[in-house]
């Protein structure tokens, strides 16, 4: 029992509403530029036809394409629920519509016969946001409840375990990356030669397609022995991913590890994972609230936090 | 539950079952095919497979030159759309669907190209599937070792 008593304190650990709410401003914020830039792809490619048309995710439920009407009204009903979502208006309505919105249409955008990879947490992160108390600080429905109210709320449960939850996802999710390539490679992913392989293959491809590709990999490629260092290195990262759970300083080292490896990505195959590059796909794991602190707010009370310890 | 911090038990058991939801969703992948890719759950197989082939082979869309040389198009130009690995998605799948969608694709990019001021220089347009020694291409040698045109068409003047 004293395992569940621990899981439970951990779980529940209490932690500020500003922090959840400033996730839910600033993820909320990435989506809708993710949105504005890129609409106009969503549109142009969906208009291929239903001979192009391969349905993944919650997407499977449709046997043809939407009409582009149908995909402009629900274009419009993301951006509304996506700004209501940043300012925290009518949150327990608008907040589960945009993440239903959100999951349909990025869902939709990779039926398309390729599956893009790099919005999976994103989603996953707005879901969480949507399903949590994340509006009742820094947003318009705290501004109306807080007329009659003299404190802002007190850090509690209900405002950790989203945040952790956020946490275990990205963990997870760099985790399965991990095991697949120990799935599908062996232990030879190690050797970098499959590392290797994939990022001539990738510039190759991009260059035969017409498009950019990374300036520094006719560089690196003659050297082998550089692919063995980034071969082990991505395993150790991903395999590794759940020790940012247990500490603070830990969740801080290998954040910043995997913000490098995503850099270290761009550089090499010009594949850009905006997602954990702005830092949005680490900041679960911080005291964000601390931001609003130095711009002269009211600092919370000192309380155990959710992110790691 | 005892020894839990106190929450009110209707929190408690919504925080539960969204926590077992997300995090099977996200799991989940980990026990399946790994070749089984879906959104937002993923096996994130794209760069975990051992290739030994030293060949890489490229569906493509080509532009043929006034004085015979051959240049690939780029993503806007051939699909319409900025992200290229979509684009290649689109031109494989319409030269696995076969002529038809080949040469309906093919007249749509024709149609663009002569619309463009920037591309005047361009006659043709032909879909392809080359392979490229994958190392080595990356040493200066970026022609191909084979070439098989699927489809080809004249850009209108």
């Amino acid at each position: 029992m004293s395992a569940v008593r621990a899981l439970g304190r951990y779980w529940f650990t209490p932690a500020p509403p500003q922090r959840l709410a400033l996730l839910r401003i600033l993820i909320g914020a990435y989506g809708l530029a993710l949105v504005v830039v890129r609409g106009q792809d969503l549109l142009r490619i969906t208009s291929m036809g239903v001979r192009f048309f391969e349905p993944v995710g919650v997407v499977i439920l449709l046997s043809d394409p939407m009409s582009q009407l149908w995909l402009r009204v629900l274009m419009l009903l993301l951006l509304g629920a996506n700004i209501a979502f940043v300012f925290g208006w009518r949150f327990r309505v608008t907040g589960p519509v945009y993440a239903a919105a959100l999951l349909w249409l990025l869902s939709y955008a990779n039926s398309w016969g390729q599956i893009l990879h790099t919005d999976n947490l994103l989603c996953m992160y707005v879901i969480v946001l949507a399903l949590t108390p994340s509006a009742d600080s820094l947003s318009m429905d705290a501004r109306g409840g807080s007329r009659n109210r003299v404190t802002p709320p007190a850090a509690a449960p209900c405002y950790g375990w989203g945040i952790r939850l956020m946490c275990v996802i990205a963990v997870t999710t760099y985790l399965t990356a991990g095991l697949a390539k120990l799935r599908n490679s062996g232990l030879a992913f190690a050797s970098g030669d499959t590392l290797r392989w994939h990022v001539a293959f990738d510039n190759l491809r991009k260059l035969e397609l017409g498009s950019l590709a990374s300036p520094l990999a006719e560089w690196i490629l003659p050297h082998p022995n550089l692919f063995v260092v980034l071969g082990l290195a991505t395993l150790v990262m991903e395999l590794g991913a759940p020790l940012a759970l247990v500490h603070r300083r830990i969740a801080l080292v290998w954040a910043s590890v995997m913000w490098l490896f995503h850099v270290g990505v761009v550089a090499l195959m010009a594949i850009v994972f905006a997602f954990p590059l702005t830092g949005l796909a680490f900041a679960p794991f911080f005291r964000i609230e601390r931001l609003l602190d130095r711009r002269g707010r009211p600092s919370e009370p000192r309380v155990t936090p959710a992110s790691p310890q | 539950m005892r020894g839990w911090p106190p929450v009110p038990r209707r929190d408690q058991l919504w925080a539960l079952a969204v926590s077992a939801l997300l995090l099977g969703v996200t799991v989940w992948p980990a026990f399946r095919d790994p070749n089984a890719d879906s959104f937002p759950h993923s096996t994130y197989p794209m760069f975990s497979y051992e290739r030994a082939d030293t060949l890489s082979v490229v569906t493509q869309v080509l532009a043929v030159l006034e004085d015979g040389r051959r240049v690939p198009l780029g993503p806007l130009l051939s699909t319409g759309n900025t992200e290229v690995l979509q684009s290649q998605a689109t031109i494989v799948r319409a030269v696995r669907l076969g002529a038809a969608t080949s040469e309906r694709l093919c007249s749509e990019i024709a149609a663009r190209v002569g619309r463009s001021a920037q591309t005047r220089d361009i006659v043709r347009i032909e879909f392809a599937t080359s392979r490229f020694r994958t190392l080595e291409y990356f040493s200066g040698d970026r022609s191909p070792v084979g070439r098989m045109v699927h489809h080809a068409c004249e850009v209108p003047p």
